[in-house]
């Protein structure tokens, strides 16, 4: 926060959010923004992505836009992220075995 | 009520606005450009602590200014907003030009309520522009003074949008 920008590291700190984790918006940011209910990831430059506006929110714009934001693990998307992983891993292993 | 749009502030309500409302979606890098670009005037329409519609405005050297988007929420529709818009430009156009100055718009073949729209606040259709989008499709482009404009929406504006300027600019 030297300049009174966020740092890159903003949305791991104040959501406790990591890089790459689906996270759903479980109460919308002050300024309406973020949404209950949108599907979000952090990414490694520091912005988080919205798959329901189809946009990304840069890391110096996250203080404001994130004012109010709560979040939680997107349990269902990481069971399905998970189920997809080991089916793909069934599938090398078949092919390595076989 | 019109706002100058702040990619912290407004960004992902202008996507959802165009994912809901456009024919064709303007994707969020050509929203920052036209954002950057000194030339354009990107503005949000805020209503009950939300964005409810935006317009982008290009100012060309010239030129006549050019409309390249309006977008109002469905809910919102209807209530005179859209024409508040084009007489808020008709005005500042009349202000900061010579009058008679046109205002162009170009609208996609198949938004029809737009084009009824555009024609109901004194623009008229000059000219199609074949193949205008990426899609290939054909768009009209509409034209309209901007004194005419002024004098077709005054009754079109919404209850409690101040009307003194606009009495003078058109009277």
């Amino acid at each position: 926060m030297a300049d009174g920008k966020p740092a890159i590291g903003y949305a791991e700190e104040k959501f406790g959010m990591t890089v790459g984790a689906p996270f759903l918006v479980t109460h919308q940011s002050r300024n309406g923004e973020f949404q209950v209910g949108d599907r979000i990831r952090l990414v490694s430059d520091g912005s988080i992505t919205c798959v329901d506006a189809e946009g990304w929110m840069p890391a110096e714009d996250l203080h404001e836009a994130t004012a109010g934001m709560q979040v939680t693990l997107d349990l269902t998307e990481v069971t399905r992220l998970r189920a997809g992983l080991v089916a793909e891993l069934a599938t090398l292993d078949a092919l390595a075995g076989g | 009520m019109f706002t100058l749009f702040d990619p912290a502030k407004h960004m992902f309500s202008v996507l959802r606005l165009e994912k809901e409302l456009a024919p064709y979606p303007l994707p969020q890098h050509e929203i920052l450009a036209m954002h950057r670009c000194s030339n354009i005037a990107n503005m949000v329409i805020e209503a009950d602590h939300g964005v409810i519609g935006h317009y982008a405005l290009l100012f060309a050297k010239k030129k006549q200014p050019e409309l390249l988007l309006i977008a109002i929420t469905a809910e919102y529709q209807r209530r005179g907003i859209g024409a508040a818009v084009l007489h808020r430009i008709a005005l500042r156009t009349l202000m900061g030009r010579q009058r008679g100055e046109d205002l162009i718009v170009r609208v996609a073949e198949i938004n029809t309520p737009a084009q009824l729209f555009f024609s109901k606040c004194g623009l008229r259709c000059v000219t199609m522009v074949p193949e205008y989008y990426p899609s290939g499709e054909t768009a009209y482009s509409f034209r309209g003074d901007a004194l005419g404009i002024v004098g077709n929406t005054v009754d079109r504006l919404p209850e409690g949008y101040p009307k003194e300027r606009s009495s003078r600019v058109s009277g």
